[in-house]
């Protein structure tokens, strides 16, 4: 992994057309600014690998599991 | 034209075709779907996968279940969807439910799919924000699950 030390209002940049620039260090948070273009998808990692599983796990549902109509 | 899906041969015209022009989230290379239903008045259906036609994702309309979900589409989503408010939306949740267990069914409220029905674009998305969930319970818990948990 690539290791660089960056302060605050600097950037990198990644290829051509993406930007990642560290607006603010706030104890252990950091907030990150990133100009990407819009086909780049942009996502915090632990909520992308959630909706991931999801995805897959709504694949694997059997029809004859889904409910009619409300169950009460 | 014709595609060969789990629940056997469906027909379908090109103006059937959604496309997800970044795919879904960790299948980025399922880019064109189309949208079939489970059954007539069933808030279910099936996001049936055409580049990987032994996909079919179980989604459903959100507020079948949870009246009052409000996602808050963010400027750049819109800009991508080329969603105006005039344009024809449809937002569905992908849909989870433990095998033989349909009470525990769970629905994606944090990364909705978002459509542009007119120009047959859509994309998943991820909420900011801690209002929804990823496994969103929709019945509640039986008694006997209670006591279990």
């Amino acid at each position: 992994m690539l290791v660089l030390t960056r302060k605050v209002h600097q950037s990198i940049v990644i290829g051509d057309d993406v930007e990642v620039v560290i607006l603010e260090v706030r104890g252990e948070q950091v907030r990150l600014g990133i100009r990407a273009p819009r086909d780049v998808a942009v996502h915090r990692k632990e909520i992308y690998q959630q909706i991931q599983e999801e995805n897959r796990s709504s694949a694997n549902v059997d029809p004859s599991d889904i409910p009619d109509a409300h169950i009460p | 034209m014709t595609l060969s899906t789990r629940f056997g041969m469906v027909e379908y015209n090109e103006e059937d075709i959604l496309t997800f022009p970044q795919g879904l989230m960790g299948l980025p290379a399922m880019k064109r779907f189309l949208i079939l239903e489970h059954k007539p008045g069933s808030p279910f259906r099936w996001l049936q996968s055409l580049d990987e036609p032994s996909m079919s994702l179980l989604v459903c309309d959100p507020w079948a279940y949870v009246a009052d979900y409000a996602p808050q589409l963010r400027e750049t989503d819109e800009t991508d969807l080329a969603l105006t408010d005039s344009e024809a939306r449809m937002i569905l949740a992908t849909a989870s439910i433990p095998p033989g267990k349909p009470e525990g069914m769970t629905l994606n409220l944090l990364g909705p799919l978002v459509i542009n029905l007119s120009k047959r674009i859509g994309k998943q998305i991820a909420l900011d924000g801690g209002t929804y969930t990823i496994r969103h319970r929709v019945f509640q818990r039986s008694r006997s699950e209670a006591v279990a948990a």
